[in-house]
């Protein structure tokens, strides 16, 4: 299963929401779609999900569109919207019954991918509970599990760990692992990079409707990484470290931390080890060298503005 | 084939959505505490009619008991079904469409026509539920006397038809794009308005047994009655449901198509239960009311098509066929604002030759002139109508209603209609008739939409006629701008 969006364009009168963005995932990849509010995420999720249409450009599931064929293209979905279920004096088992149905599901494979969806969400043991009685994190297990009953090899999540505790994330993002696992493409919006961060293999980065970085995790952040960091914990005292670094050729923005120095280093990989050999042999004890990568929240942070439209 | 499998497939039958509503219904109180209220009140009214029967042998004597208990308990099951049914319908559908509950259901397989027919079924088996809570009750009464069997069921069967009618309206009444507030302000107005119909209903059900309405059941005349009552009432239902259809389907598909076709067989088949009428009473009195009412149902599809897109989304084209000729054939029932205008102009003007044609044919000695004055007025109707919407439309295209949607054009029209309208009147009134027009009001009322059909004015219809004319001139490249967009328009293969 390949995920295509190419040139996806939405306006909303004068607003361009999503601006000619294209870009592609595929069976056991985890995409981050990530930006600030009003970005355009929630418009190309519902595009993607056929409940909009784009005012120019497509989005393709194994070549089938979306805009033109949305009733084949349904059948390949599963999305889970930033809403969470409202329905009145409802079951959980009622609730997925009913949307099991709605997917065309008939008599004893509809009881039994309903009872397999419950175990793998976790939901057997309250399938009785009314909807309305459930907290937040058991009501997006419910989305989960409602969008999965069709068994789509294309996953949506529309902002799935908004409002979870701790224990409900770390639970969602095995959910997600273990789907990701079964080969299903995901598109997974969060504003919680660093969650989003453990689990994807791609990111998109988009404001007010326009790519900004598109593509697996390692190269996003790669292209990120204009200036190395490096973080040097000293056994003596840093302030001598601090003096020395501060006449060495490719060094800038020396600072000391507690008892750690970091500073930005301009030179190559070569650079970086020859300035490692000289501070040792110099004779300063070293107990950490380091260069820490950049992550998703330092790249969302240095690529985006944070306009709104 | 066991009963568990014939139950199973009994069970995949069965809508989802009217599964899912029977089993929010029984689990919810309020159907629950409706039904006892409801079985209390029938109970009481049984045991106060004995106890009245019993003490008031007069009553009894003229064999009276049977029918006011019957009336009584008809009253109860009508004010509980004709109000809390489609209250209970429209506001839980109004609730799932604020929400994302309705927007799920198009990311699976079910269509929105399903959804809509299974809300009605499933109000409808509520309603029949309560029917069948009653009908002991109603079934007693004829051993009091005074009431046949044959009048009980078909007053029932009268009863049953005007709740889906009333069903239907309010689940249309819940799908209407408009804001939660103003859903409630019509949905309370429809509610009051609605509640007269009991009197009126109550009042048939008095006349129809004290007149032996069960005695006539074998008779021709009864039938025809019936069978043109069931004809209008489902017509109405078709076209509400239809209308309801369109709303819940997403704006990107052909919304238009299902409500035009409704509105087209209703158009027929209401005709040609109005002509047999026609002709039966050698009058015109029933097809004039026939384009009355058609005229007002296409003055509001007119203005809601104003609201629609002007520009033909990828969903709409790829459903548009690829015979050329057929294109031209079915430009009418796509989606579009120009689409929706030349179909209303069309169905307009049917109309009016329709009952030209019928009444000349139908009745040819008759000599009374009513039918031509009604044709001339729903003319004189249409110039103007369709002179506002053009100027509504081109209006919201400049200056600072741009900016406003163009599923907002009605509005416009609306109060370009209470400035013509409206005005003048306010005017001529704060001017005591001083004015350069002195006290005729003709002149005042030139652009208003409502002529006066006691006095047909030429003034009017040439006034009307050169305003469409010039409007008809200045959108001109837009219709051919539309019309040249849909010949062109390139499905997909």
């Amino acid at each position: 299963m390949r995920v295509e969006i190419r040139n996806l364009t939405r306006t909303f009168g004068q607003t361009h929401a999503v601006d000619d963005i294209s870009f592609s995932f595929g069976s056991g990849e985890v995409f981050g779609f990530v930006g600030p509010n009003g970005a355009g995420k929630t418009t190309t999720m519902r595009i993607l999900a056929t409940l909009d249409e784009p005012t120019s450009g497509d989005a393709l599931l194994d070549g089938i569109s979306v805009v033109q064929e949305p009733e084949k293209a349904r059948h390949r979905i599963g999305f889970v919207p930033d809403a969470l279920p409202t329905h009145a004096d409802i079951t959980v088992d009622e609730y997925l019954d009913f949307f099991a149905r709605a997917y065309g599901l008939k008599g004893a494979k509809r009881r039994a991918t309903v009872a397999e969806v419950e175990e793998f969400t976790n939901l057997t043991g309250i399938r009785v509970k009314l909807l309305k009685a459930l907290s937040k994190g058991m009501k997006q297990r419910v989305c989960l599990a409602r969008a999965l009953l069709h068994d789509p090899p294309v996953l949506i999540l529309d902002e799935p760990a908004a409002g979870l505790d701790p224990r409900a994330r770390v639970e969602l993002r095995e959910l997600l692992r273990a789907l990701a696992g079964q080969g299903k493409a995901i598109l997974i919006s969060s504003h919680i990079l660093t969650e989003l961060a453990e689990i994807c293999t791609g990111a998109v980065i988009i404001e007010q409707g326009r790519i900004l970085r598109a593509g697996t995790l390692d190269t996003i952040i790669a292209e990120a990484q204009l200036t190395k960091k490096v973080v040097i914990r000293p056994l003596g005292s840093p302030e001598t470290l601090y003096r020395e670094l501060m006449q060495m050729p490719h060094v800038s923005e020396v600072a000391i931390a507690g008892n750690e120095v970091t500073l930005e280093f301009a030179g190559t990989e070569d650079d970086v080890c020859t300035l490692l050999a000289e501070l040792i042999g110099r004779g300063h004890r070293l107990a950490e060298f380091r260069q820490p990568k950049s992550n998703l929240e330092e790249v969302f942070m240095s690529v985006t503005k944070g306009g709104v439209q | 084939m066991s009963a568990a499998a014939i139950f199973d497939r009994l069970d995949d039958a069965m809508s989802p959505v009217v599964v899912k509503e029977l089993r929010q219904a029984v689990r919810g109180r309020f159907i629950v505490m409706l039904l006892m209220g409801f079985l209390a009140t029938q109970l009481i009214t049984m045991g106060v009619a004995l106890l009245v029967g019993a003490e008031n042998a007069a009553m009894a004597d003229t064999m009276a008991m049977g029918r006011t208990t019957f009336l009584w308990l008809l009253g109860i099951l009508l004010g509980t079904c004709l109000l809390c049914i489609p209250l209970y319908t429209g506001i839980r559908l109004g609730v799932e469409r604020a929400n994302e509950d309705v927007d799920l259901l198009f990311i699976t397989t079910i269509l929105p026509r399903a959804i809509v027919f299974g809300k009605f079924a499933s109000s409808m088996l509520l309603t029949l539920l309560i029917f069948a809570a009653s009908l002991p009750f109603m079934v007693f009464t004829y051993f009091l006397r005074g009431i046949d069997m044959p009048s009980i069921f078909i007053l029932l069967a009268m009863g049953l038809l005007s709740i889906a009618v009333m069903v239907c309206l309010a689940i249309m009444l819940a799908t209407l794009p408009v804001s939660k507030p103003f859903k409630v302000i019509i949905g309370l107005n429809f509610a009051f308005g609605g509640l007269p119909a009991l009197p009126v209903l109550i009042a048939f059900a008095f006349s129809f047994l004290q007149s032996g309405g069960g005695s006539r059941i074998a008779t021709s005349a009864f039938w025809i009655g019936a069978g043109i009552t069931v004809i209008f009432c489902v017509s109405a239902c078709t076209v509400m449901l239809a209308i309801s259809i369109a709303q819940v389907t997403p704006p990107a598909a052909n919304r238009a198509r299902p409500v035009r076709i409704a509105l087209l067989l209703q158009w027929c088949i209401t005709l040609a239960g109005t002509a047999y009428l026609a002709d039966s009473t050698s009058e015109p009195v029933p097809l004039i009311v026939w384009l009355m009412a058609q005229t007002a149902l296409l003055a509001v599809t007119t203005i809601a098509a104003t609201s629609e897109r002007h520009q033909l989304g990828a969903r709409v084209t790829n459903a548009i066929p690829r015979n050329p000729l057929a294109r031209i054939a079915v430009f009418p029932f796509f989606s579009g604002a120009a689409s929706g205008l030349v179909w209303s102009a069309l169905m307009i003007a049917a109309s009016c030759g329709a009952v030209y044609l019928l009444v000349r044919l139908l009745l040819p000695a008759t000599v009374s002139t009513d039918y031509q004055e009604a044709i001339l007025f729903v003319a004189d109707f249409a110039i103007y109508l369709f002179g506002f919407v053009l100027t509504a439309m081109a209006i919201r295209e400049v200056g600072p209603l741009a900016k406003l949607p163009t599923s907002r054009t009605w509005i416009v029209v609306l109060l370009l209609v209470m400035l013509a309208g409206f005005i003048p009147v306010a005017g001529w009134i704060l001017f005591g008739g001083k004015t350069p027009f002195g006290k005729d009001m003709t002149i005042w009322m030139l652009a208003s939409p409502f002529p006066n059909p006691q006095e047909p004015q030429i003034a009017r219809f040439l006034f009307g006629s050169a305003w469409l004319l010039v409007m008809l001139i200045f959108r001109r490249n837009w219709f051919a701008a539309r019309f040249a967009a849909f010949r062109r328009a390139a499905p997909a293969a």
